[in-house]
């Protein structure tokens, strides 16, 4: 039974990758081939980061005889990646999956479902924890010692690393299924922490090379704390560089873990799987109300999908995070950066264009609309029997996510503008509204590659959010607009020795993202308008 | 009030609903049974303009449903067999919503809201989100929204599926008023001793075909609906 349970958590995940979701059909063989290239490039693109960050460690603590530290942060990293990565996931696959309640009532014990839930968790954990893992044991291979002990035990480690994740994140799941029964809004309590998260994330990694430098200057010392105050961090750390009993230690550690943050969910699994959520009932009263336009009526109701799901405001509402932070980084950091910057010969030719590169990386984290078609699942019966109009809809979702995006974008780029002190006027115009526009070609595209992949039948809001082809593209596809701007300006600049100046450059790029959008709108007033209305 | 002609759908080439004809007149309701799978959500949706279909034509008051949708859609209301409704709002807000797309005035929605809350019990219950209600709470307030426009036309695939009996009774008076007034009501079931009480006219599909159709009293004779259906399905 078990193993049947576990064939349909995997099918549910890799569903997306093999079969077409809107014919019901299999994908052709170079389709899955596709999807798989492109999984594998991300994992191997973000791996790369982790191989970097870790050399900058390795670099200072391996030569100084403190590879155990090296691994102790390299885990503590990989740790912290894997929690953060799979927290909320696993509040949402254990607690809130639709097929919770019938597979409940089937003859299966109920710690057979939520262990083949929880095998779930323990692969995704184990794909977070090893993207840092990976890497940073295979620089230790190729800067410290490459024994049998130091192969052996680290890939052990990693595996064990993952069980310790999977409990932590089962564990903080539990605590925020426990919090959902009794309070209302937990998705914004929610996505305030995951957002809090992500701020601390962000500062560590601002401050990372000012960390090295403090862990290279204190070693000992701080060898000494981790040591006593953090024993599991030694204990990986020790035991990833052959320490035997450690080694043990760290294994039996994420055992215990593993066994004690089933043991709770187990015993709470069937009464908090299947309660209402938000158990605490209110009474109706009676207020006036005021009548909606159409458009603002389903404007609304985005903006309330939005901000019901914790899952859908962290993973696709990143940018306004990013924004906030960043605009006032920027503005505070801003002139110390432009004095190193203005070193740079000519830089002030480039800084209009490289304006424009950071908000586009920035503002391609928002794919608001990217899931939207699919989140409505099996709701959407209602928007299609209404008299409304799909384009209607549709440009409900583009312009909700726009209204968000345009104005973080405009704020990053304002900040940007008067932190480097763009004087020319015009151009200054140029790169905020480039900007603006360009979330609303982010919106498009999202918005259409959901029209042509969607995904209305999943049970876990997770799948299309979080591992649905339209979020990922749109979210990489816009870092590879972004990159290409600048790259194109620079060849221009550099290759072909084209200098039509940065001004007109950022001029030319408003026009063509507004021509790419007329286009996407028309598409979507034509084409998209048939497809919403066959889904 | 609603006219189906030469009605024709198919999934990967087999038939769902082959060739079907019916007339719906206003002050009718119009009972429409037959075995799972028979094809009568395909017919219901299609008729809501949900669903493409291949040959036919579908009229509502009129108005043909393929090429003017937003016309016919603005005068009907559907219920689906399984009221999936929006998770993430109340029900007074889900109400609003559907009141706001059909342009209902605050007045005239604030009254039926109060008249068909208090009617169902629901009316303490709309502050909650449709997450914690039970599906009988949900089918309830899908009806509501159906009532909440005035419409001429209520498309309705098995109503009564989880309603306990004082709503059941209660939608049956909805029905019949509605259709004293002028409207039609057009819905699926499988509760044949609902459809004999209740409808003025019947059609039995079967795989796709309708098979027979007419009022009450020239579809069953002298015998019971249960008896003529069992025989047609035999």
């Amino acid at each position: 039974m078990f193993k049947v349970l576990v064939k349909k958590q995997f099918m549910e995940l890799f569903r997306n990758s093999y079969i077409n979701k809107k014919t019901g059909k299999a994908k052709s063989r170079g389709q899955i081939k596709a999807s798989f290239f492109i999984f594998a490039f991300l994992m191997v693109l973000l791996a790369g980061v982790f191989f970097f960050m870790s050399a900058m460690i390795g670099s200072t603590l391996i030569p100084m005889g403190m590879a155990w530290l090296y691994f102790s942060i390299v885990g503590v990293m990989a740790f912290l990646l894997g929690v953060f990565g799979s927290v909320f996931n696993t509040y949402a696959g254990i607690y809130k999956s639709n097929d919770n309640e019938i597979l409940l009532s089937l003859p299966i014990k109920p710690s057979v479902i939520l262990g083949s839930r929880l095998l779930s968790v323990y692969a995704l954990s184990f794909l977070y924890t090893s993207l840092v893992l990976i890497p940073g044991t295979i620089y230790y291979w190729i800067a410290g010692d490459c024994g049998i002990l130091q192969i052996v035990c680290p890939v052990i480690l990693w595996f064990a690393m993952a069980f310790a994740v999977s409990a932590v994140t089962a564990f903080l799941g539990w605590v925020v299924a426990f919090f959902a029964r009794r309070i209302r809004n937990t998705a914004i309590i929610s996505t305030i922490l995951g957002g809090g998260f992500f701020v601390i994330y962000f500062i560590v990694c601002q401050n990372f090379q000012y960390y090295i430098e403090a862990i290279a200057e204190n070693a000992g010392q701080i060898g000494d704390t981790i040591k006593k105050a953090f024993y599991p961090a030694y204990a990986f750390g020790e035991g990833a560089c052959g320490g035997i009993i450690e080694f043990l230690v760290f294994l039996v550690i994420s055992a215990v873990l593993a066994y004690l943050a089933y043991l709770l969910m187990a015993r709470t699994f069937i009464k908090m799987a299947i309660s209402n959520k938000g158990a605490k009932t209110k009474e109706y009263k009676e207020k006036t109300v005021k009548a909606k336009s159409v458009g603002k009526a389903l404007l609304w109701k985005e903006a309330k999908r939005f901000t019901s799901s914790t899952t859908y405001m962290l993973n696709c509402g990143l940018l306004l995070v990013i924004a906030v932070i960043g605009a006032v980084a920027i503005i505070w950091k801003g002139p110390d950066i432009a004095q190193v910057l203005y070193l740079i010969p000519d830089i002030e030719e480039y800084l209009p264009v490289g304006i424009i590169m950071l908000v586009f990386l920035a503002a391609s984290t928002c794919v608001i609309s990217a899931p939207s078609i699919s989140l409505e699942g099996k709701n959407i019966w209602i928007l299609q029997s209404l008299p409304i109009k799909a384009y209607d809809v549709l440009s409900a979702k583009t312009k909700f996510h726009f209204i968000l995006s345009a104005v973080a974008s405009l704020l990053l780029s304002l900040a940007c503008v008067f932190a480097f002190d763009i004087v020319d006027g015009a151009c200054a115009v140029s790169v905020c509204l480039a900007t603006v526009v360009y979330s609303y070609v982010i919106a498009d595209i999202g918005l259409i590659l959901n029209l042509k992949m969607p995904n209305l039948t999943w049970t876990n809001e997770t799948v299309p959010v979080k591992q649905g082809a339209p979020v990922v593209i749109t979210l990489f596809g816009g870092w590879l607009v972004a990159m290409l701007v600048f790259g194109a300006f620079l060849g221009l600049r550099l290759g072909l020795g084209v200098d039509i100046g940065a001004s007109k450059y950022c001029d030319v790029i408003l026009i063509i993202l507004v021509l790419v959008h007329m286009l996407c709108d028309k598409w979507l007033k034509g084409t998209g308008s048939r497809i919403f209305a066959s889904l | 009030m609603l006219e189906i002609k030469n009605l024709t759908k198919s999934y990967d080439g087999n038939k769902v609903v082959d060739n079907l004809s019916l007339s719906i007149a206003p002050g009718e309701i119009y009972g429409f049974i037959g075995h799972n799978g028979a094809g009568k959500t395909t017919t219901i949706k299609s008729a809501v303009g949900i669903l493409e279909f291949d040959q036919g034509e579908i009229y509502i008051d009129g108005k043909n449903i393929a090429t003017e949708a937003l016309e016919c859609k603005k005068i009907i209301a559907y219920i689906p067999d399984n009221p999936d409704l929006y998770d993430f709002m109340t029900g007074i807000q889900y109400l609003n919503f559907v009141a706001d797309i059909f342009g209902v005035s605050a007045q005239d929605r604030q009254e039926k809201i109060k008249y068909y809350g208090d009617l169902f019990e629901l009316t303490g219950s709309l502050a909650n989100s449709i997450a914690s209600y039970s599906h009988g709470m949900k089918q309830k307030l899908a009806i509501i929204s159906a009532w909440i426009h005035s419409p001429k036309l209520i498309i309705m695939d098995e109503p009564f599926v989880g309603l306990d009996p004082k709503a059941s009774h209660i939608v049956k008076g909805m029905m019949r008023e509605l259709c004293d007034e002028g409207g039609a009501i057009f819905f699926s079931t499988h509760v044949l001793e609902v459809a004999e009480k209740l409808c003025d006219k019947i059609a039995i599909i079967k795989q796709g075909v309708l098979i027979k159709q007419g009022t009450m009293e020239e579809v069953k004779g002298d015998e019971s609906l249960e008896a003529v259906f069992l025989e047609l399905e035999d």
